[in-house]
């Protein structure tokens, strides 16, 4: 964009084939079009003013700033007051106009500017910050102490309308984010104080729910892979930390099913997600990536259980239940309830719809995801509800893990895609070094095993990369 | 087109169709006139009303507490006298901000057993109720700060008359009711920092009492309104 010397060289070299009749006047125009060369002049005005008034915009943020923590002590709560609230106002006000005033010539057939597009989303962003520091200085002009989590959380679901009602994704990544910030500060303060009702409480508790029922459907408005990309991690985690299955694994008195659910819940919803469940929505914009994300849980999921430690009574960093932090009294039936309905109701659909699935299924068909999930729920079950099975339930997770390296790797080969061959190789590496370290053998099979793989690994590249450079030649 | 191609379209719904031949950039593309409709104005200003609604609900919360809360007086200290020169402001410790008086009263127990605190101490971030209880009198002006009775780990649902509770936040070795720090308008810096540094000499290092009025609400919520210095008398 800065360096538009091609364009500029383009130019003068086209004057000069032009003048020299190597082409004809109807061609340079036609070449002038194509590389846009004939308004340089005016790109370059109008970039030079986006720079000129961002620069300005930030001296005059950080003049304002200076002139407001200057005076802050001598004014009153009145003119604090005012002044707080019509900074935020004007600044979200004139960003809309700013943002929306492309789309109206646009529709009027002028023609559109798109850096005041950019300009005003940068001033709606501005207005989100505003609108938490207004938060803050409000509750610290009024003396109201509230939690973090309280401020956090008020903060993102501000945000968030505000994104819901533009479609503006770059605000719903940072609503995204405030909540997440939120959950995290709000967390801590529910494992210890299980006693208290207020809605920051609420929120972290529901926080599965929430993400998956208010940030999915931000990703169609926004049209955001980012933004669906955040709202599958905001859910699968804030699950995993609500249920925090790890520690119950080795728990006897709660309930036998926790841990399956905790685990394999994330990656069931992921895979069988259906952009055409939605009303009004036509097109699978994100099935492709749900699926890769549920890929990635599998992963991450399987490589946790496949180590020793997880199925053994931990001797640190565990604290028996006791009757305040009852996991039973909190555990948030009604979201897995919620959630598992619709796991159930996108598994039905996908079956019914097995014949005109988009995408080939190569290695990873339905099959082979329902096995992956009925196996590791059923050892998770069964661990906890009739017997511990840990050494079985280890060797299960390794071949799992391995089972889904080897998916990848053939997947890869078959589609030639390079990212599930080396996902697949990776993971494979990593299971076989993992282990090795693990179980503690001799130094010299360690060097062996390093030496292996590494060189396994190098063979393992170069011959898939020529394969795919002589299948694409052909 | 071949024979392939057709045999795989009778299987194919329109749908699944369209999304093998598009791809997400494609999507973008096709639905960049629709998306960048310009917006009616209720888009802006409804999201709008509701975060200005956010926003006021802080102040309203402390208005609400002004009016309706009790008035409770709090005997309490500045914890470090350092802080007037250095940040403008003086963050002021209550008597039951410390654990090791509300140890000794009753209730105390119980919380630390609910609380499955280690080594007889209490967990980050815990929530607790310090109940006071009233003491009608005055000495040169300023009232009394009330006397504590018990500690609790809930909000107490039925109090005596007399008596009433306040929420507080364990942190840091200290428990925090609303908030207690004062930032001090420029005119009163040296006014107040003269009055604390006053009272050091009279009683050399001994904390100068502060007496403070705060108002709480049935929930427990603590906002501070005024305080003493000896007998001159500070507004939040």
């Amino acid at each position: 964009m800065i360096f538009d010397n091609f364009q500029r060289k383009l130019r003068q070299e086209a004057q000069s084939w032009r003048d020299e009749g190597l082409i004809s006047s109807s061609q340079h125009e036609q070449l002038a079009q194509r590389y846009k060369f004939n308004n340089l002049e005016a790109n370059a005005r109008e970039r030079f003013i986006l720079i000129v008034t961002g620069v300005g915009g930030i001296l005059l943020c950080l003049g304002i700033i200076t002139f407001v923590a200057a005076n802050w002590q001598t004014w009153s709560r009145d003119v604090k007051f005012i002044l707080l609230m019509s900074l935020f106002l004007s600044t979200t006000i004139i960003g809309f106009y700013t943002w929306r005033e492309p789309a109206i010539a646009k529709a009027e057939g002028k023609k559109p500017q798109p850096s005041k597009r950019i300009l005003g989303e940068a001033l709606m962003i501005l207005g989100a910050l505003i609108f938490g520091a207004n938060i803050m200085l409000m509750a610290e002009i009024f003396n109201i102490g509230g939690s973090t989590s309280e401020f956090f959380l008020a903060w993102g679901f501000g945000v968030l309308i505000m994104a819901y009602c533009l479609s503006i994704s770059s605000l719903g990544v940072i609503a995204i984010v405030l909540v997440q910030v939120g959950y995290w500060t709000g967390l801590g303060d529910w494992w210890y104080t299980s006693n208290e009702w207020n809605w920051p409480q609420l929120v972290v508790r529901h926080m599965p729910l929430l993400s998956w029922l208010l940030f999915v459907p931000l990703a169609y408005l926004c049209r955001s892979r980012w933004v669906f990309g955040l709202a599958a991690f905001a859910f699968a985690s804030s699950l995993q930390f609500n249920l925090n299955p790890l520690q119950m694994l080795t728990y006897s008195d709660i309930p036998p099913w926790v841990a399956s659910f905790a685990f394999m819940l994330p990656p069931a919803l992921l895979w069988s997600y259906d952009d055409l469940l939605f009303p009004r929505v036509n097109y699978r914009l994100f099935q492709p990536l749900a699926r890769s994300l549920a890929l990635i849980g599998f992963g991450l999921i399987f490589y946790i259980l496949s180590f020793r430690w997880q199925w053994q009574y931990p001797d640190y960093g565990y604290f028996p239940p006791t009757s305040n932090s009852n996991i039973l009294r909190t555990l948030p039936i009604i979201d897995l309830g919620i959630l598992s309905g619709l796991a159930v109701l996108q598994w039905s659909f996908l079956l019914r719809h097995r014949n005109n699935q988009p995408r080939r299924e190569v290695v990873f068909t339905t099959p082979l995801i329902t096995s992956f999930i009925a196996t590791s729920a059923l050892v998770l079950f069964w661990h906890q509800a009739f017997g511990r099975i840990g050494e079985l339930g280890i060797f299960a997770f390794n071949v799992l893990f391995a089972t889904l390296a080897w998916g990848l790797i053939q997947e890869g080969l078959k589609l030639n895609d390079r990212r599930s061959f080396w996902g697949g190789m990776l993971l494979f590496t990593l299971q076989v070094i993992s282990r090795v370290l693990e179980y503690n053998t001799d130094q010299l099979f360690r060097s062996l095993v390093f030496l292996m793989s590494g060189s396994a690994l190098m063979i393992a590249g170069t011959w898939f990369e020529r394969r795919l450079s002589t299948g694409s030649k052909k | 087109m071949n024979s392939n191609s057709s045999k795989s379209k009778k299987t194919l719904s329109p749908e699944a169709e369209f999304s093998e031949k598009l791809t997400f950039r494609d999507y973008l593309i096709a639905t960049e006139q629709e998306a960048n409709k310009p917006l009616p104005l209720w888009r802006l200003f409804v999201p709008l009303l509701i975060q200005t609604g956010l926003i006021l609900a802080v102040p309203f919360q402390a208005y609400y507490t002004d009016m309706s809360g009790r008035t409770v007086i709090l005997q309490g200290a500045v914890a470090d006298r350092e802080d007037i020169r250095d940040t403008n402001s003086v963050l002021i410790n209550y008597n039951i901000s410390r654990p090791e008086i509300l140890r000794r009263f009753p209730g105390w127990g119980g919380l630390l057993r609910q609380n499955r605190g280690r080594n007889r101490r209490l967990t980050q971030g815990t929530n607790l109720y310090a109940i006071l209880q009233e003491r009608e009198s005055y000495n040169r002006g300023v009232p009394r700060a009330w006397r504590l009775v018990r500690v609790s780990g809930r909000l107490p649902t039925s109090l005596p008359a007399d008596e009433v509770a306040l929420k507080g936040v364990y942190r840091d070795g200290f428990i925090t009711y609303g908030t207690q720090t004062y930032y001090i308008p420029q005119e009163e810096r040296s006014e107040i920092s003269n009055d604390l540094f006053r009272e050091l000499d009279d009683r050399y290092q001994r904390r100068q009492p502060i007496i403070v009025k705060v108002k709480v609400d049935t929930q427990g919520n603590v906002v501070p309104i005024s305080f003493w210095v000896g007998d001159r008398n500070y507004r939040f």
